[in-house]
């Protein structure tokens, strides 16, 4: 093509879109929109419901831990001395291993 | 927000709404689709609508936002299914046909839209609401957030990339 051309083509091009004509929405638009609507909102609440569940079962799963947590807490001083021997045997030895030769 | 003042909402802006959404995606389905996706997101967030602008714009906010996450969908779905996409092919004009374009021009304005979909985001949002929505420079600059004079520089550099876009285009045809 030549540059004339070209050019012509290119500026005819460019104003193709000078007298677009303006569409208006489908008539029934309001009336598909309602539809959907109604189907995200149902679909909104069936997800919130199931959100509620989630939180609730968590809450009683919390409140049973707590509750066995405290009732079966009850280990007796003796056991707490025992406990504490154990650590400190554990714990505080020291490697009885002696890697240096000297 | 009550269904009454809902409808007159949607009746007062689909009109305007469906015609932006056709100028960026081109189908008429598809601009039906995501026109009714804006209305669902007024109808969600009217709520917290702090009216710092006019409800109009506000809807033209929602509306460019919902096509360029619409465009952004299908160009990585293309990507995905290793479509070919770099060149004006002849074959993909088809899917960039406005049918809002006399039938002189469809042909042309195929070829342009698709030059449009080559631009960078920013200055395709802007030479579509001032080509085909007729905005002017201070309304573009509302619903993109930008100054007037920003706006001034969007569609100069689209203009200059659309010349050599279309340039290349036809040396090669």
């Amino acid at each position: 093509m030549r540059k004339h051309n070209i050019q012509e083509e290119v500026d005819d091009t460019l104003a193709s879109l000078d007298h677009v004509e303006t569409r208006r929405a489908p008539v029934d638009f309001y009336e598909k929109l309602e539809r959907r609507l109604s189907f995200v909102e149902a679909s909104n609440r069936r997800w919130l419901k199931k959100l509620q569940l989630g939180v609730a079962a968590m809450l009683v799963m919390s409140l049973l831990n707590g509750y066995f947590f405290l009732t079966n807490d009850a280990s007796s001083p003796q056991e707490t001395a025992d406990y504490n021997d154990f650590s400190e045997v554990y714990f505080d030895t020291v490697s009885l291993i002696d890697y240096d030769d000297e | 927000m009550i269904q009454s003042d809902f409808k007159s909402i949607v009746i007062a802006h689909q009109d305007r709404v469906y015609n932006t959404c056709l100028g960026f995606l081109k189908q008429e389905e598809d601009a039906e689709d995501v026109a009714q996706e804006v209305f669902i997101q007024v109808y969600q967030s009217y709520d917290t609508f702090l009216q710092k602008s006019e409800l109009s714009t506000w809807i033209y906010k929602i509306t460019v936002n919902k096509c360029i996450e619409a465009i952004r969908k299908s160009k990585a779905k293309r990507r995905h299914g290793n479509a070919p996409n770099a060149e004006l092919k002849d074959d993909m004009l088809v899917t960039y046909a406005h049918p809002g374009v006399q039938l002189e021009n469809k042909e042309r304005a195929g070829i342009l839209f698709f030059a449009i979909s080559k631009l960078p985001e920013h200055q395709q949002v802007a030479y579509t609401l001032s080509k085909i929505e007729g905005l002017n420079y201070e309304e573009i600059g509302k619903v993109m957030d930008k100054s007037k004079n920003a706006v001034e520089s969007l569609l100069h550099r689209a203009k200059q990339s659309l010349q050599k876009l279309l340039k290349t285009y036809y040396e090669e045809a």
